[in-house]
């Protein structure tokens, strides 16, 4: 089964998870942002705990996982550019953490809110490349190429209708780039705010 | 360069510094943390794994080879020692200045 969800959260996450585990839905993968993929089991009381960790080595990711499973933790999904790293314990009752402080925990979210913007990375050549094609100058992409109204002044209405279509397909990268900045910003805005706020939560001496 | 500026350190940088004083992997450094610290000092996974991370950036301890090609081997350096130094020297005098204080205290 697949469920369409995206959590800033990670505790939300953890809990959702674990919801899922009692109603009979173990998580499987999370191939892509949002999109959690469940295999149906017996009901269970499980204890997901989720890391958030980018690796550009394979040889890095591997030493994670291997010390996580050292530690007696198994590595349920996670590859080393989805970010999100999906562990149970390997003794299932157990109900412990994957982190031992709230500083450490709390980081999780500083990471997250940067890896939102490192998803990201690939928008100023996406820009560059829209900013080429439309010859340097973003409202040529908003002109139809050919005359809609002829010269007795009567609307094409065929014409019309394609035109308008070629304007859809033309502006969308622009709307996607655009509905990328907005979405991915206010994610990591958010993930910056659980940040701070466990930080603030912590009353050192 | 001036390492005081990283004092003083958490418990658990210390018991980490320390730890690898000979070369080991995370979970050698996780085990050996508990034995130091006679079980007071638990460090689990991610903020083991965060610890390191961060001690290696800061070049404290450093990646050594190793054989296991899953298991990186680390040890502390010279800047590590130099840190945990100044260190043991500010718990001292704060232990000193804490035993003389004790009486007033109580």
């Amino acid at each position: 089964m697949k469920k369409l969800k995206v959590f800033v959260d990670m505790d939300k996450e953890e809990m959702f998870l674990n919801e899922m585990a009692m109603k009979g839905y173990q998580l499987t993968r999370y191939p892509h942002m949002g999109s959690y993929v469940f295999e149906q089991k017996e009901n269970k009381k499980l204890n997901y705990r989720v890391d958030y960790q980018l690796f550009t080595k394979k040889s890095d990711f591997d030493n994670y996982i291997t010390l996580f499973e050292d530690a007696g933790w198994k590595h349920v999904f996670g590859t080393t550019y989805t970010g999100s790293q999906y562990f149970l314990p390997l003794d299932q009752g157990q109900t412990k953490d994957i982190y031992s402080d709230s500083e450490s925990k709390a980081k999780r979210h500083d990471r997250l809110s940067k890896g939102y913007i490192k998803r990201m990375s690939l928008l100023p050549m996406y820009s560059i490349v829209l900013l080429m094609s439309a010859d340097y100058n973003l409202l040529n992409l908003f002109t139809f190429n050919k005359p809609v109204i002829d010269d007795q002044g009567v609307i094409l209405v065929g014409t019309l209708l394609t035109q308008m279509l070629l304007l859809i397909i033309k502006i969308s990268p622009l709307v996607l780039i655009i509905l990328m900045l907005f979405v991915n910003g206010r994610r990591s805005y958010k993930a910056k705010m659980i940040y701070k706020k466990s930080i603030k939560n912590e009353s050192r001496l | 360069m001036n390492l005081n500026k990283y004092l003083p350190l958490t418990e658990t940088t210390f018991y980490v510094l320390l730890a690898l004083l000979e070369p080991g992997h995370g979970y050698v450094v996780m085990t050996k943390v508990e034995e130091l610290s006679k079980g007071s000092v638990r460090i689990a996974a991610g903020t083991i794994y965060g610890i390191i991370e961060n001690l290696l950036t800061l070049k404290m301890i450093k990646s050594v080879p190793s054989t296991d090609k899953r298991r990186k081997i680390y040890q502390t350096t010279s800047d590590g020692l130099e840190v945990m130094a100044l260190e043991i020297d500010r718990l001292t005098k704060l232990t000193a200045l804490a035993v003389k204080m004790k009486e007033a205290i109580k």
